[in-house]
C-alpha cells in the first residue's frame, strides 16, 4: 500500500509534520497546538457547520476552516490571534444566541461542549437578537429525550444515525433561523434506539431519559468491563455512584468498539438493580419454593447430588450452563461434575461447528477478527442476521460495504438489516444452509472465481473436490434451496476473485444437524477463496459462547436433555440463564425437568425455569462480578466487576466451590487470580487492569504442519423440513436471549412478542395485522400477535424467541425454524 | 437593451443618480437581467455579486431586507452558525430600519456582521449573501441612516428568486449537482441518485457520457481542479444499481390523458417519464428494435454498456411508460395523418439526428465498399449486423462519433486507424478524455486536413482518399477558426475504410404535409427553446432533431421542459407560457454566472480523486466498460472538494 508522503508546515510557529492528506487541524494536534472545534467527531464526515476552527494561512486571504483544509508543503498557519479570537467568540455568541441558561437543570452539565467551550473562550455576553420560533421537547420516544431548545443544529446526530448506522432518523427540517433536527417521520422516534446520537450530541439536546436528572456526571466512578450481553465484545463504562449504576456508556478512543453500542449494552444494563432480582436461595418445600439460607439451600443441594450419585453413578448427574457464563465458572463446574456431563445450553450446534474448525484447520473458533470484517472486499452473511445477533459488529461489516466498497450476499431465510444494501440475497428455505453452500461452491468454479494460485500454493484436494461439485444435481439443489440459479450465479460473481472476504456462519446456518456439513463447506468455500487465515467469523450472540466451549464443558446439550427425559439423571444443574423460555429444545427440557427427580436452577431472576426447580440459587450479574469472556473474534475480554454484588447473591463459581466442599471434592480455584484460569485454558496473556481495554486475542490460525490445508469431502445436502407455515425462529436486535426482558428500559422499546407473516399467508388463515394467532407444533400451542411483512417469502414466518408470553423455543427441536400450523385465536 | 439608475454589478459601478432619464440607457457590453417575462420588465435585481436599479423608485433598505430575508427562507440550509444565524440577525436589523424603528447602534453592528459572516460561513450562501447588502451600505449609506429612528415604515418588496449555483446553471437540465455531491459526501447515496433523477431521467447513462458543462463551470477549478460532477453521478446512480434498489420516483394519480412520443431517445424518454410521472398514459413509437436512441447505437459499448441502458429503460417502463419497437413514423400505414387519428391528446417528437452529413468529396456517393458513415457503421456494431473489415481506416471527423468509430474500430481487428480533422487539436469537439484514451489505445491523429476524393480499384473497392492540407483563418460563426485549404496541398492516404463522421442532421420525411410545423433549412424542426412547442397546437418537439447533433444532457433538458409545457397544454390548451421558475432560469441564462477569473481565497487542495481505467492491453480487443466506477472512499473525498456555491438572485418587477 503507498504510504503516504510526508508534508511539513508550521502552525503558530511551531513545526509540524503529517502525513499528505491530513488537515490543518490534524496537524495542529500534532504539534501540539490548540484549536477549539466544535462538531467535529470521528464517527462522521467532517461537518465544518461550527466555523470556530477558522485559521489564517499566509499568503491567502481570509480564513479557513482547519478541519477540512488539507496541509500543504511550507504552509504558513496562524491558529492563534486577536481577530480569531474574535471570530471564534462570535461563532459562540450565534450559538448561545437563544440557548436556554438550562445548565442548572440539564444533566449534561459538566461534559458539555458549549459549556467548556464557551469558559475556553471567555464569551461573557451576546450583543445579537434574533426572534426564535416554537421550539419543541419530545418527550414521547422511548428512551431518548430530544430537546430542541437546547439542540445547537450541529448536525451530528444526523450524520452519525445514517454514516454509521445507516438508518438515518434525524433530517434538517426547514431553512436558515427555523432550521430545526427532527425526526423523517415528524414523530416520536422509530429507530435502533442504538443511542449513538446520545453519545455524539455535544450538549444537552439528546438525553438518556433513563439517566435523566439521576446524577451529576462529575460524581460519578466509571469502571472498565465487558458487555454481558451478545459475543461482540463491547467494553462498556458503568458509571456508578455508591454502589449503583446510573448510566452505561463506553469511551470512544480506547475501548475496542470505538465507543459505538447498541440498545443493549447502553440501556439495558437496568437489570442489574431491579426490584425483581433473585436475592435469597428458595427451596421447594410442600409443592411451593419458599426462602432459605444460602447453607440450607447448599446442603439440600449437595443432598439432591449425593441421593443421585448414589443412585446412577456419576453419569447421573449433569450440568447445563448457560453461554454467559464466565470462562472460570464453566470450567469449574466442569470439574465438579465431569466434563462430558457439562454442556452448554441450546449450543450443540455451534459446539459441532467449533469440532470442524478444530479438525479441518487445527484453529478453535473464528478465524477472523471484526477488523478484517471491516477491510474485507467480499462478505458472506450465512444464516446470520448479524444487525440483531452482534448489533456493533455488524457496523463493520455496514462501513465495508458502503465505505469500503465491499460486495456483501446477504444468505438467509427471512429478511434481515442488511439484505438492503446486498449486491446479491440468496433467501434460502430454512434448513437449507448446506444445499446453498453446494450451489454457492458449484458456480464459484463454474465461473472460475476462484483463487488458483492459493488453492495450488496451499491446499490439496481440489480436484477431487471440483469433480464432487460437477456431479452435484443443481435443479434439485435448486428445489431444495427455492432459489433460482441466476441468483445464485450472481453470488457467487460477487465473491469471485475477492482478495480478503470472510463469511460469517449465523444460527440459521449451524442448525441443528447440519452445522458440521456447513462449518465443512464454508471452510471449503474459503480455500477456494483463499483466505482461511482471517476469513472465517462464527457469530455468537452470547457474551461468552466461544469462551464457555473452550472451558471445558464438552458435554452435548441435546445428550443432557435426552437423558433426562429418559430418567436417567438424578439431578440436573441448570446454571444461568431461563431455557424454558429461551433455547432450542425448551419443551423437551421441560419434560426432563419433570422426569428428573432433583432440579436446580440458578439465576439473577428466578424465571419460568425457577419455578420448576427444587432448589434456585440467586446469582450475581456481568456487573457484579470478576470473570473472563471470549468474544466472538477470539478475544479474552476481562469483567471488572463495578458495584458490589446484591445482597445475597453469589456468582456461580462461588456456588460450585461451596457445593465442591460439600460434596468432598476439591474446590476448583475459587479466587480469580488475575487471568491465571484464562492462562492456564488457553494461554492468553492476562491483560493487567490498566490495560484491560486491551483485551488479548487467543492465538492466531497457524498453517498445519504439512503446510497445506485440505478439501472436505462433499456432505450430501439434507432434506429441509416441509410444511405449508415454516417457522423462522431468530432474535431481534432489542432482545439478547431472556435476560433483557428483565430489563424495563428494553421493553420500552420491544415489550411485545409477535410473530410476522406474509400478508398472503395472513390472508389465508383469516388473520389481519394485530389478530391473536394460535402457533402450533409438536403438541405445543402459544398464542401471539400478529405482523406482517411481505419482504418475508410467503410460506415463511418469523418469531423472535425472547419473551416468557410466547416462547417460541418451545416449538422448536434442535435447529432454529420449525413446520408450524398457525390460526386464528377463536374467542 | 434596458436602462440603468444604478448599477454594481459584474465589477462596474454605474450611478446615474441626479441625471436625467435620458441618460440611463446601458452600455451595449454590460449583461444585466433587463428582462423577466416582458421585455425590461426588471425595477430591480440583487444578487450575489451586487445589484442593479433599473429605475429610482426601488427602496435600496427594502431590497436588502427582502433579499436577507430571501436567504434566510429559501437558501440558507442552517447547517453552519455564521449564516443561519448571521443572516437572521442581519435581516432582523434591516427589518427594523425598514420599519422606522432600528436605532443607531443596529446600523453600527450590521456593516461588520455581514462582513463577518461572508468570511466565516462554510459555503457561498452564506459567502455571498453579505455582499450586496455590504454594497449597498457603502453606496447608499444615507438611505440607511435615514431611517434610524425615522418612525416611518417603508413597504416591503416582493422579490422573485431564485437559488442556483453555476454548475446547476450550466447544465442545461438544471440538475441539483451541489446536493447530490454533498449527499455523496454525507454518504447518503441513495438520495444522491434520487436527486440527480429529479432532471435527468438516466444518471447511470449521464454519469458516464455526458460532455459535463458543469465542470467548465466549476468554482472549485478556480483553486485547484474541477469537481468529478460526472463521475460522482456515476457513483451514486451504480451504487442504485448494486444495490437493486428502487428510485424513488412513481407513476402519479391517472389523468386520463394520453400523449404520443416519437423517439424513444434521451429526449423522448425524459419527456415520457415526466409525462408518467404527472400521470399521463405515454407510447413511446421506437423506430429501431432498441431504446435509448443515439445513447444505444450511437454510443459504443466500452463506454455505455448496453445493460446499464437497458435497465433504465426498464425502470421508466415501470412506470407505466409503453414503448413500441421497430415502429417507425414515416413508415406505410404509420404517417403523419395515421398518428393524428389515434387520439392522443398531444404528441412529443423526438426523433434525433440520424443522417450523416456528406463529405463534398469527389466518389462519395460511388458506393464503394469500405465507404460507410459513422452513425451508420457505429449502429451495425451496436445491433450485431456485420459491417466494413480491413486493417487500415480513416475517419473524417473531430467529434466523439468520429472517436468511437476509430476505437470501435481497434476492438474489431483494425491494426492502423486515423482520424482527419479539417481543423487543429484545440478546435476538436470531442471529449479530452476520450481523445487522450483513443491515443493511448494508438489511434493516430491527422490535424489540417480534408477528404477531397476518394480513390477505389476497378472491382469498386476503396483504396485510399486524396486530402488537401488546410490553415487555419478567422473565427467562423461557431467562434471557432475557420480552416482554408492550401492550394497544392494534396496528397494521398491509402486506406480500406474511409468513414465520414462530421456531423448528423435530422430525417423529417415524415412530416411532409403536416400542417404549421415548421423546418428550418438545416432540416430541423422549428420549435420553441423554451417550451418546445411547435407552430401546430398540441405538438411539441426537442432535442437533436430540434437542435442539430448536440449533446445528450441538451436532448434530455428539452425532454423535461417539454413535458412541463405538454401537461400545462393538457390541463388547459392555451399558448404555452413560461413560469416564474422558467423565467428566473432564462433570466440567469443570460448574465455570466461563472468567472473563471474570480480569486477565491483557499489554498490548493487535495487533487481530483480518480478512478481506474482498464489497462490498454485488456480492453484493446473487446467492449468491456473501460472506465471504472469510483471507489466510496475516493467519492467521498471528491465530494468533500465541492465548494457548494449555492447562492441567491432575486428580481423585483
Amino acid at each position: 500500500m503507498k504510504t503516504n508522503p510526508t508534508v511539513n508546515l508550521t502552525i503558530d510557529g511551531r513545526p509540524a509534520a503529517v502525513p499528505f492528506g491530513a488537515t490543518i487541524l490534524d496537524a495542529a494536534r500534532e504539534a501540539g497546538v490548540r484549536i477549539p472545534h466544535l462538531c467535529k467527531h470521528p464517527w462522521i464526515h467532517r461537518l465544518a457547520s461550527c466555523r470556530l476552527c477558522l485559521v489564517k494561512v499566509a499568503g491567502v486571504d481570509g480564513v479557513v476552516a482547519a478541519c477540512t483544509t488539507p496541509v500543504a508543503e511550507g504552509m504558513n498557519v496562524t491558529a492563534n490571534d486577536d481577530d480569531l479570537l474574535r471570530r471564534r467568540r462570535q461563532q459562540m455568541q450565534f450559538i448561545l444566541l437563544n440557548h436556554p441558561l438550562d445548565c442548572p437543570v440539564c444533566d449534561k452539565g459538566g461534559e458539555c461542549k458549549l459549556q467548556d467551550l464557551t469558559y475556553e473562550l471567555g464569551v461573557a455576553d451576546v450583543p445579537f437578537r434574533a426572534r426564535i420560533g416554537e421550539q419543541r421537547i419530545d418527550k414521547l420516544s422511548p428512551l431518548i429525550e430530544r430537546n430542541d431548545e437546547r439542540c445547537i443544529r450541529c448536525g451530528r446526530c444526523v450524520a452519525v444515525c445514517e454514516e454509521v448506522q445507516a438508518v438515518g432518523a434525524y433530517k434538517f427540517a426547514g431553512r436558515g433561523y427555523d432550521v430545526r433536527i427532527d425526526t423523517k417521520t415528524g414523530g416520536p422516534l422509530d429507530c435502533e434506539f442504538c443511542g449513538q446520537c446520545v453519545a455524539i450530541c455535544p450538549v444537552g439536546a439528546l438525553l438518556s431519559k433513563q439517566f435523566k436528572h439521576q446524577a451529576r456526571v462529575w460524581e460519578l466512578t466509571h469502571t472498565t468491563t465487558a458487555c454481558g450481553y451478545c459475543g461482540a465484545g463491547c467494553q462498556l463504562e458503568l458509571e456508578t455512584r455508591r454502589g449503583r449504576i446510573f448510566r452505561v456508556e463506553s469511551d470512544r478512543k480506547r475501548s475496542l468498539n470505538h465507543g459505538q453500542l447498541c440498545v443493549r449494552g447502553r440501556f439495558g444494563w437496568d437489570f442489574t438493580h431491579d426490584s425483581r432480582r433473585a436475592a435469597s436461595p428458595l427451596i421447594r418445600r410442600g409443592g411451593e419454593l419458599a426462602p432459605a439460607t444460602w447453607d440450607e439451600a447448599l446442603d439440600a443441594v449437595a443432598d439432591g447430588v449425593r441421593h443421585a450419585l448414589a443412585g446412577g453413578g456419576p453419569e447421573a448427574v449433569a450440568a447445563l450452563a448457560s453461554a454467559r457464563l464466565p470462562v472460570e465458572d464453566i470450567w469449574a463446574l466442569g470439574q465438579l461434575f465431569g466434563a462430558s456431563r457439562t454442556a452448554v445450553a441450546g449450543q450443540d450446534a455451534y459446539a459441532a461447528a467449533l469440532r470442524i474448525v478444530r479438525e479441518r484447520l487445527g484453529h478453535f473458533g473464528s478465524t477472523a477478527t471484526f477488523a478484517d470484517l471491516r477491510e474485507a472486499d467480499a462478505i458472506l452473511l450465512l444464516g446470520s442476521d448479524l444487525a440483531a445477533e452482534m448489533p456493533v459488529p455488524h457496523l463493520a461489516a455496514l462501513a465495508a460495504s458502503r465505505e469500503g466498497d465491499a460486495r456483501l450476499v446477504v444468505a438467509h431465510p427471512t429478511p434481515t438489516k442488511l439484505e438492503r444494501f446486498a449486491t446479491a440475497r440468496l433467501r434460502f428455505r430454512p434448513g437449507a444452509a448446506d444445499a446453498t453452500l453446494l450451489l454457492l461452491l458449484r458456480e464459484l468454479v463454474e465461473q472460475k472465481g476462484q483463487r488458483v494460485d492459493f488453492i495450488m500454493k496451499h491446499t490439496d484436494g481440489f480436484a477431487v473436490f471440483k469433480a464432487g461439485l460437477d456431479r452435484l444435481d443443481v435443479a434439485d439443489l435448486c428445489a431444495r434451496t427455492g432459489l433460482a440459479v441466476d441468483d445464485v450465479r450472481a453470488a457467487a460473481a460477487a465473491l469471485a476473485g475477492a482478495q480478503r472476504p470472510v463469511a460469517v456462519l449465523g444460527p440459521q446456518a449451524l442448525a441443528g444437524a447440519r452445522a458440521s456439513a456447513v462449518t465443512g463447506l464454508a471452510i471449503d468455500l474459503l480455500l477456494a477463496l483463499g483466505n482461511v487465515e482471517t476469513g472465517l467469523l462464527l457469530s455468537a450472540d452470547r457474551c461468552n459462547l466461544a469462551g464457555s466451549m473452550l472451558a471445558g464443558a464438552a458435554g452435548s446439550s441435546a445428550g443432557v436433555i435426552e437423558a433426562g427425559m429418559a430418567g436417567r439423571l438424578g439431578a440436573l444443574f441448570i446454571c444461568g440463564g431461563d431455557p424454558l423460555v429461551y433455547g432450542l429444545g425448551a419443551d423437551q427440557l421441560r419434560k426432563a425437568m419433570e422426569v428428573t427427580g432433583f432440579v436446580v436452577a440458578c439465576d439473577s431472576f428466578a424465571g419460568e425455569t425457577a419455578k420448576k426447580a427444587h432448589v434456585f440459587l440467586p446469582t450475581t450479574t456481568f456487573a457484579e462480578r470478576d470473570g473472563t469472556y471470549v468474544s466472538a473474534e477470539n478475544r479474552a475480554l476481562t469483567l471488572t466487576p463495578a458495584v458490589p454484588p446484591l445482597a445475597g447473591a453469589w456468582p456461580e463459581c462461588k456456588i460450585v466451590g461451596e457445593l465442591a466442599k460439600r460434596l468432598g471434592k476439591p474446590a476448583p480455584a475459587e479466587t480469580l487470580a488475575e487471568g491465571e484460569i484464562a492462562h492456564s485454558l488457553f494461554g492468553a496473556a492476562a491483560a493487567p487492569r490498566e490495560a484491560r481495554h486491551l483485551a488479548a486475542f487467543l492465538p492466531r490460525l497457524k498453517m498445519p504442519a504439512d503446510g497445506k490445508f485440505h478439501f472436505g469431502e462433499l456432505p450430501v445436502a439434507a432434506e429441509p423440513p416441509h410444511g405449508d407455515l415454516l417457522l423462522v425462529v431468530g432474535p431481534i436486535f432489542q432482545h439478547n436471549g431472556s435476560l433483557s426482558g428483565w430489563s424495563k428500559a428494553i421493553a420500552q422499546v420491544a415489550a411485545a412478542p409477535f410473530i410476522e407473516l406474509h400478508p398472503a399467508d395472513a390472508v389465508r388463515r383469516g388473520l389481519r395485522a394485530g389478530d391473536r394467532a394460535r402457533v402450533a407444533a409438536d403438541g405445543v400451542e402459544l398464542t401471539a400477535a400478529v405482523r406482517l411483512n411481505d419482504a418475508l417469502t410467503p410460506g415463511v414466518a418469523f418469531a423472535p424467541p425472547h419473551f416468557a408470553a410466547f416462547p417460541a423455543g418451545r416449538l422448536l427441536r434442535d435447529a432454529p425454524y420449525a413446520a408450524v400450523t398457525v390460526a386464528k385465536q377463536s374467542g | 437593451m434596458g436602462r440603468i439608475y444604478f448599477s454594481c454589478w459584474g465589477g462596474r459601478l454605474i450611478d446615474n443618480r441626479g441625471k436625467p432619464a435620458e441618460q440611463w440607457a446601458a452600455p451595449a457590453d454590460l449583461k444585466l437581467p433587463f428582462t423577466f417575462k416582458t421585455t425590461d420588465d426588471v425595477r430591480a435585481f440583487m444578487g450575489w455579486d451586487g445589484f442593479f436599479l433599473a429605475a429610482d423608485g426601488v427602496s435600496v433598505v427594502a431590497l436588502c431586507r427582502a433579499y436577507l430575508e430571501a436567504v434566510q427562507r429559501e437558501a440558507s440550509c442552517g447547517e453552519c452558525f455564521p449564516c443561519r444565524v448571521g443572516t437572521r440577525i442581519a435581516a432582523e436589523l434591516l427589518a427594523r430600519l425598514c420599519q422606522g424603528v432600528a436605532v443607531a447602534g443596529d446600523l453600527a453592528q450590521l456593516e461588520p456582521l455581514l462582513a463577518d459572516i461572508a468570511a466565516a460561513s462554510k459555503c457561498q450562501v452564506g459567502q455571498t449573501a453579505p455582499r450586496p447588502v455590504l454594497k449597498a451600505l457603502a453606496h447608499f449609506r444615507d438611505e440607511f441612516a435615514a431611517c434610524v429612528g425615522s418612525g416611518r415604515a417603508i413597504p416591503p418588496v416582493q422579490l422573485v428568486t431564485r437559488v442556483a449555483a453555476p454548475c446547476q446553471e450550466a447544465c442545461p437540465a438544471h440538475l441539483d449537482i451541489p446536493i447530490y455531491v454533498e449527499d455523496v459526501k454525507k454518504r447518503r447515496y441513495l438520495d444522491s441518485s434520487d436527486t440527480a433523477r429529479l432532471n435527468c431521467v438516466m444518471p447511470t447513462v449521464l454519469g458516464r457520457v455526458c460532455v459535463r458543462p458543469c465542470e467548465a463551470h466549476c468554482r472549485r477549478a478556480n483553486v485547484d481542479e474541477p469537481i468529478h460532477i460526472k463521475y460522482l453521478k456515476r457513483f451514486a446512480a451504480d451504487y442504485e444499481k448494486r444495490l437493486g434498489a428502487r428510485p424513488l420516483r412513481r407513476a402519479g394519480a391517472r389523468s386520463g390523458k394520453r400523449v404520443a412520443v416519437i423517439g424513444a431517445g434521451p429526449a423522448g424518454l425524459a419527456c415520457a417519464e415526466k409525462l408518467a410521472q404527472a400521470g399521463h398514459a405515454v407510447v413511446i413509437f421506437e423506430a429501431l428494435a432498441e431504446g435509448g436512441g443515439m445513447a444505444a447505437v450511437g454510443i459504443p459499448d466500452y463506454r455505455l454498456p448496453r445493460e446499464v441502458l437497458r435497465r433504465e429503460i426498464r425502470l421508466i417502463e415501470e412506470l407505466g411508460v409503453e414503448i413500441k419497437y421497430s415502429t417507425r413514423l414515416g413508415d406505410p400505414g404509420f404517417g403523419w395523418a395515421e398518428l393524428q387519428q389515434m387520439g392522443f391528446d398531444a404528441i412529443f417528437l423526438g426523433v434525433g439526428a440520424h443522417n450523416s452529413n456528406k463529405l463534398g468529396a469527389e466518389g462519395e456517393d460511388q458506393a464503394y465498399k469500405g465507404f460507410v458513415h459513422g452513425v451508420a457503421y457505429l449502429r451495425a456494431v451496436a445491433e450485431g449486423r456485420e459491417t466494413v473489415g480491413g486493417k487500415k481506416m480513416v475517419v473524417v471527423g473531430g467529434g466523439n462519433v468520429a472517436i468511437d468509430c476509430v476505437r470501435t474500430a481497434l476492438r474489431l481487428g483494425f491494426d492502423d486507424v486515423h482520424i482527419i480533422y479539417r481543423r487543429s487539436r484545440k478546435e476538436m469537439p470531442a471529449d479530452a478524455v476520450e481523445i487522450a484514451d483513443a491515443e493511448e489505445e494508438g489511434v493516430h491523429f491527422n490535424f489540417l486536413c480534408n477528404p477531397t476524393r476518394l480513390l477505389a480499384d476497378a472491382a469498386g473497392r476503396l483504396t485510399g482518399v486524396e486530402c488537401l492540407r488546410m490553415e487555419l483563418g478567422e473565427p467562423d460563426a461557431s467562434g471557432r477558426r475557420r480552416p482554408s485549404p492550401k492550394a497544392g496541398s494534396e496528397f494521398t492516404i491509402p486506406t480500406d475504410v474511409l468513414i465520414p463522421a462530421i456531423g448528423q442532421s435530422p430525417n423529417l420525411a415524415f412530416l411532409q404535409g403536416a400542417d404549421k410545423i415548421g423546418v428550418s433549412k438545416w432540416s430541423t424542426i422549428v420549435a420553441d427553446g423554451c417550451t418546445g412547442a411547435t407552430g401546430l397546437p398540441g405538438v411539441f418537439s426537442g432535442g437533436d432533431c430540434v437542435t442539430g447533433a448536440a449533446t445528450l444532457i441538451e436532448a434530455v433538458a428539452a425532454g423535461n421542459r417539454a413535458a412541463i409545457s405538454i401537461d400545462r397544454y393538457l390541463l388547459c390548451p392555451a399558448p404555452p407560457e413560461l413560469d416564474d421558475r422558467q423565467c428566473m432560469e432564462r433570466l440567469l441564462a443570460s448574465i455570466k454566472t461563472y468567472d473563471p477569473q474570480e480569486k477565491i481565497a483557499l489554498p490548493k487542495g487535495l487533487p481530483r480523486q480518480g478512478f481506474a481505467h482498464l489497462p490498454v492491453a485488456t480492453r484493446i480487443r473487446n467492449f468491456d466498460e473501460v472506465e471504472m466506477v469510483m471507489s466510496a472512499k475516493n467519492a467521498e473525498t471528491e465530494a468533500a472538494r465541492c465548494l457548494r456555491c449555492f447562492r441567491l438572485a432575486g428580481v423585483v418587477l
